[in-house]
């Protein structure tokens, strides 16, 4: 089966990986440091801002470290396996090493991720599981539930995916543009807008969340049914497929990208 | 002339900026995003609370750092990481001007061109749609002194870590966390007057709030007269200090300088 041979193929890949790795430890010891520490003054702010009030839109503290830990674990498994696509324009287009992944009998998309894992981001996973475990333990809540792990497991893969669609779809830009990692900016920024409560968005950033950047099924959505605030039904169960969904439509692009992709042809 | 080789180098940083234009473009944007996100965080805020001075403060506020913030940030540790990391920085050593200050031109040739296309259109946009003053002449002109003033006390703390790089090899994880550090104690996340008391009392002993929230008190008539020209003279103090650090580091530096390659 294809797909079994590309998960085969991705165990030999990370294999490699970490044998590069090890010889950068230093690399690896400051990059984890410096995301670490920007997850720290994240929650500083969070943690500053509730000495100013007691909610946000009748969110509480240890609500709002659910809501970012949520969102925050998705985001950085995306992040450790399938960042690297932000590399696109300025690795692979600008250079032609593309060509490189075309003539394999694999998956381009699939050898674009498997060539890096941004390992600098697994302390950052791990803090954000223990944000869930710190804050669901404040608000008394069990989360080792039937229903949640029916909902939780499903949840979390689309997630990743609806992460992965947005970062993808941004990063394809570059086979027009030939560079790609300035407009991942923009998308840096924006996945910041999935910490908070959705209802504090005006009208047309709403929309944005659930279209375009659909972040909000990859945090916001989901956070609620965990804590069980029915903003929106619809929106929380579409979030299982929001991930497929959006994903799909990212891979279009992708293809649609690829297919006008020359090489540098010197 | 003497100052023709220097004014070259300061070209070769424009010529590059305006080569990377899309990651100006592209950070404008990302600056943009910011705000709207802070400003509906901080809307949502002013609901349940009593905020010192108001939303509109808060607003003007975030705005300024911003606006700031595009026309003091540094990229210094790039510059010597790839340089070092490929060894043609013997190329910058053989050359008439020093290390340092080639750093120097190359960053202010880079940030002039950053400045017009970022900070002058934020400036704008925040006075145009979130309804920011413009203070009165002296202020507005003691504002630009002051963050004149800030770039040089960026970039001599951007020269210091950048030596770092000089042992580390690697520049990406060094850079963010200063880049982390400066932005949280200078206001640019949290505005410094928000802070609880004793918080605020730390903050306002380190340098860092000299880059940010300082001049952001210009901008905003709650620094005037004296006290503007106290501020600049804690800023020039600061940059003399870490100026000293940064050369100080390159001593060093030099003597474990190996270059990688044949």
């Amino acid at each position: 089966m294809k797909l079994k041979k590309h998960l085969k193929i991705y165990g030999k890949y990370f294999k490699q990986y970490w044998k590069t790795r090890l010889v950068y430890k230093t690399d690896f010891l400051l990059n984890s440091l410096s995301q670490m520490l920007n997850l720290a003054t994240s929650l500083a702010f969070l943690t500053l801002i509730f000495t100013q009030v007691d909610s946000i839109n009748g969110w509480t503290f240890p609500e709002m470290l659910f809501l970012a830990g949520v969102g925050g674990i998705s985001m950085n498994i995306h992040h450790i396996f399938m960042l690297h696509i932000t590399n696109l324009g300025e690795d692979y287009i600008v250079t032609g090493d593309l060509d490189r992944f075309k003539v394999r009998p694999l998956n381009v998309l699939y050898q674009v991720y498997a060539s890096n894992v941004r390992d600098e981001n697994f302390p950052k996973l791990i803090t954000n599981i223990a944000l869930v475990a710190y804050a669901s333990g404040q608000m008394g809540l069990n989360l080792v539930r039937p229903e949640f792990l029916l909902y939780g497991v499903p949840v979390l893969v689309s997630s990743v995916f609806t992460f992965g669609s947005v970062y993808l779809a941004v990063s394809s830009l570059g086979f027009w543009m030939a560079r790609s990692r300035p407009l991942t900016w923009i998308v840096f920024r924006l996945s910041d807008f999935r910490r908070y409560p959705f209802s504090i968005y005006s009208r047309s950033v709403k929309i944005i969340l659930v279209t375009l950047v659909p972040l909000a099924f990859a945090s916001f959505f989901p956070a609620t049914f965990f804590l069980d605030r029915f903003e929106n039904g619809f929106y929380q169960y579409f979030s299982i497929a929001a991930g497929p969904v959006f994903y799909g439509l990212a891979y279009l692009f992708w293809k649609k990208g690829l297919s006008k992709y020359t090489s540098t042809g010197s | 002339m003497a100052w023709r080789k220097y004014w070259e180098m300061y070209k070769t940083g424009i010529k590059e900026a305006s080569a990377y234009r899309l990651m100006s473009v592209s950070s404008f944007f990302s600056t943009i995003v910011y705000i709207v996100l802070l400003l509906a965080v901080w809307t949502a805020i002013s609901k349940s609370a009593d905020l010192v001075g108001g939303l509109s403060r808060v607003v003007s506020y975030i705005v300024l750092a911003q606006v700031i913030n595009s026309s003091i940030s540094q990229g210094l540790e790039k510059w010597f990481g790839s340089k070092i990391r490929k060894g043609t920085i013997v190329n910058e050593l053989k050359r008439p001007v020093s290390l340092l200050s080639q750093a120097y031109l190359h960053e202010i040739g880079w940030q002039s061109f950053d400045t017009l296309l970022k900070s002058v259109p934020l400036l704008v946009i925040g006075v145009l749609f979130t309804g920011l003053e413009l203070p009165p002449v002296q202020n507005l002109l003691a504002f630009v002194v002051a963050v004149v003033l800030s770039f040089h006390l960026m970039l001599v703390l951007a020269l210091s870590t950048s030596m770092l790089v000089f042992w580390t090899k690697t520049d990406g994880g060094v850079r963010f966390t200063r880049v982390t550090i400066v932005n949280f104690l200078s206001g640019v996340i949290f505005p410094l007057y928000l802070l609880p008391e004793s918080l605020r009392q730390i903050f306002y002993v380190l340098p860092f709030h000299l880059l940010v929230d300082g001049p952001i008190q210009v901008f905003l008539m709650q620094k005037t007269g004296t006290e503007v020209l106290i501020m600049f003279g804690q800023q020039i103090f600061w940059i003399l200090v870490f100026f000293g650090v940064a050369n100080l580091l390159w001593y060093k530096a030099k003597k474990k300088l190996t270059v990688q390659g044949g």
